[in-house]
C-alpha cells in the first residue's frame, strides 16, 4: 500500500536534497525527521536559464531555495544585478511571513532547480505541527532580525555620511 | 529550546489583507519558457485528467461517490489535523478517524434503523390503504394557494407521489435491499476518504507541480483560496444540517407529529439545498401531519416550527458560515441549485452551491491575480 502510494505520488526525493535542506540557515536546527516533514511541504521547480522566478511588483507568497544553479536578483526597471545566488542560497523569505510585494526580480542565470516553501504551507504546518512550525518561525524571525540589524547599521552609516556631506556643503555655502 | 520559545515574539499568523497596488512592471522577456524535464509527469497528468472526464461521463454514479468521499474528507480533515497536532502520525490519525467514523456510523445505523424502518413500515400501511392519494390531491390546491410563488407541481412532490402510487411500486421496505446494495457499492467512499485525508496535501502538491513556472505562484493562490473557502463552506453546511435535522426531529416529536425521525433526517439532508430544501421538507412535514392526523390541527404548529428554525438558520448561522467563506447573492444561489439539479439531480442540487462558490473564488482570484501578477 505504502509503496503503491509512493509510486503514484512520485514521493521519494534525493538524499542530496535532504543534506542541502539541513544546510539552509532556516532549517539548520531541525532533526532529520523534521527535515522530512519540511521536505513534504516543499515544491520542486525547474527553471531554464533566463526564465524569471518572480518579478518585482508582483505579490510574493513564499521563499525559494536553490538546489542547483545560479539565480540573479535584479532591480527593475534597470535590470541591474543586486546579487547572484548559488546552490544552497535562499531568497524571498520575507514573503513567508506576510504577503508582500516583491522588491526585486529573481531570474535564473543558468538552468536551475529550486525548492519553494509557501505561506499557506507554512500556516498549515503551524496548524498541524506547531512545535516544528514554531522552530521554523523562530529561525525566520532570527534571520529577519539579523537583516534588520544589518540594515539599520547601513542606515546609520548613510545618515552619518549624509550629515557630513550636508556639513561640508553648509561650510561651502558659508564660504560662498 | 523551551525557554527560547517562550521568549519568542508573537507572530502574526494570518496577515491582514492588504490593498496592494502593483507597480507597473516591464513585460517578462523570458516568458514563455520551454518546458523542462517534467514533461513526462505532465503527460501522466493529462491522462489522469482524461480518465477523470471519462469516469464522469461513463460512470457518473461512481464519480458521485468519489465526490461524496471528497466532501467527507473536507468535513473530517480538521479532526485528522487535530490528532496530528497532538503528535500522532498522519497515517495513524487518518486510520483512527476513519475507524471511529465507521464504528459510529455502524452503531447509529444499528440503533436507529429499527426505529426508522418501523416508521417507514407504518407509513407504508397508510400508503397502501389509498387514503393518501385523496389527501395529496386536496393538498395540491391548498399548497398552491399558500405558497403562491411555488407551483406544487414544480416541487415534483405531488406528481411523484401520484406516479409512485399509479406505478404500484412494491412496499417501501422493498427499497431497503437497494439501499444496502448502494451502500455496498459505496465501499469506494471510505477508500477515497482515506486517500484524500492522508495524502490530500501531497496530491495538491502534485497538482500544482504541473502548473508552468510563470503561473505557479498565481495558481497556488487560487488553489489554496478555493480549497479554504470550499472546506469552510462544506463544514459550515454540514454543521447547520445536523443542527436543523436534530432540532426538527425534536420539535416534531414535541408537537406529536408521527414519523419525526424520518422527517428530521429528510429535513437535515434537504437543508444542504438552500431555499428549495426548506420548502420541500416543510411541505413534506405538513403533508405527513395532515395524513397522519386526518386534519389540519398540527399544520400551524409545524409551519411555525419551520419558520422559527429557518429564520434562526438564515439570520444567525448562514451569515456566520457564508460570511466567513463565500457570500453569494440569493439569485445566484437559486440559479446554482437549478443548474445543479438539471445536471446531476438531487446530488447536483446539494453540490451546486459549493461548486458555484468555488467557481466564484477561482474567477475572482483569477481576475485579481491577472492584474497583480501582470499575466
Amino acid at each position: 500500500m505504502q509503496s503503491l502510494w509512493k509510486s503514484l505520488l512520485g514521493g521519494a526525493s534525493g538524499a542530496n536534497e535532504d543534506d542541502l535542506l539541513g544546510a539552509v540557515p532556516l532549517f539548520e536546527d531541525l532533526t532529520s525527521r523534521e527535515l522530512d516533514a519540511i521536505q513534504r511541504l516543499l515544491h520542486r521547480r525547474d527553471y531554464v536559464a533566463g526564465e524569471s522566478i518572480f518579478i518585482q511588483g508582483e505579490p510574493g507568497l513564499g521563499m525559494y531555495i536553490i538546489v542547483r544553479g545560479a539565480v540573479s536578483i535584479q532591480s527593475e526597471p534597470s535590470g541591474r544585478e543586486l546579487v547572484e545566488l548559488v546552490d544552497g542560497d535562499f531568497f524571498g523569505e520575507i514573503a513567508l511571513l506576510n504577503e508582500v510585494i516583491r522588491t526585486a526580480t529573481a531570474r535564473a542565470k543558468t538552468d536551475c532547480t529550486l525548492l519553494s516553501l509557501f505561506q499557506p504551507d507554512l500556516l498549515s504546518l503551524l496548524d498541524r505541527n506547531p512545535r516544528l512550525g514554531v522552530k521554523v518561525l523562530l529561525s525566520l524571525a532570527r534571520l529577519v532580525g539579523l537583516r534588520l540589524v544589518e540594515v539599520s547599521d547601513e542606515v546609520e552609516a548613510l545618515t552619518r555620511e549624509c550629515e557630513e556631506l550636508r556639513e561640508a556643503a553648509g561650510v561651502a555655502d558659508g564660504d560662498g | 529550546m523551551a525557554e527560547t520559545l517562550a521568549e519568542a515574539p508573537p507572530v502574526e499568523a494570518t496577515p491582514p489583507p492588504k490593498s496592494t497596488r502593483p507597480v507597473p512592471g516591464p513585460p517578462d522577456p523570458a516568458a514563455p519558457a520551454p518546458v523542462p524535464a517534467s514533461q513526462l509527469s505532465r503527460w501522466v497528468w493529462l491522462l489522469t485528467l482524461a480518465g477523470v472526464v471519462a469516469l464522469v461521463v461513463v460512470a457518473s454514479d461512481i464519480a458521485g461517490l468519489i465526490v461524496l468521499g471528497a466532501v467527507a474528507a473536507y468535513l473530517l480533515v480538521p479532526l485528522v489535523n487535530g490528532l496530528e497536532r497532538r503528535g500522532m502520525g498522519r497515517t495513524r490519525a487518518t486510520t483512527l478517524v476513519l475507524a471511529v467514523l465507521l464504528a459510529v456510523t455502524g452503531a447509529v445505523v444499528a440503533l436507529a434503523l429499527p426505529a426508522v424502518l418501523d416508521q417507514l413500515g407504518s407509513l407504508q400501511a397508510r400508503w397502501e390503504s389509498g387514503e393518501l392519494l385523496g389527501l395529496v390531491s386536496d393538498m395540491e390546491a391548498a399548497l398552491a394557494s399558500k405558497l403562491g410563488f411555488v407551483e406544487p407541481s414544480d416541487l415534483g412532490l405531488v406528481a411523484s407521489v401520484r406516479e409512485a402510487i399509479r406505478a404500484d411500486t412494491g412496499p417501501l421496505i422493498g427499497y431497503v435491499p437497494d439501499a444496502l446494495e448502494t451502500m455496498g457499492n459505496a465501499f469506494i467512499v471510505p477508500f477515497v476518504l482515506f486517500a484524500l485525508l492522508k495524502d490530500g496535501p501531497t496530491l495538491r502538491k502534485r497538482l500544482l507541480s504541473v502548473v508552468p513556472n510563470r503561473y505557479f505562484e498565481f495558481g497556488m493562490t487560487v488553489v489554496y483560496k478555493a480549497d479554504a473557502h470550499l472546506g469552510g463552506y462544506l463544514r459550515g453546511q454540514a454543521f447547520i444540517a445536523v443542527l436543523v435535522g436534530a432540532s426538527t426531529a425534536l420539535g416534531l416529536a414535541l408537537l406529536g407529529v408521527d414519523y419525526y425521525l424520518v422527517l428530521g433526517l429528510v429535513t437535515g439532508l434537504a437543508n444542504f439545498v438552500p431555499y428549495v430544501g426548506f420548502v420541500v421538507s416543510a411541505t413534506l412535514c405538513v403533508v405527513v401531519s395532515i395524513v397522519t392526523t386526518g386534519g389540519t390541527s398540527q399544520v400551524a404548529a409545524v409551519l411555525i416550527l419551520f419558520v422559527v428554525l429557518q429564520t434562526t438558520e438564515n439570520v444567525v448561522f448562514q451569515p456566520w458560515i457564508t460570511g466567513r467563506n463565500v457570500s453569494m447573492h440569493p439569485v445566484m444561489v437559486l440559479l446554482a441549485i437549478l443548474i445543479g439539479g438539471r445536471v446531476a439531480g438531487i446530488m447536483g442540487m446539494a453540490l451546486g452551491v459549493p461548486t458555484a462558490a468555488v467557481l466564484k473564488v477561482v474567477f475572482l482570484e483569477t481576475v485579481v491575480g491577472l492584474r497583480r501578477y501582470h499575466l
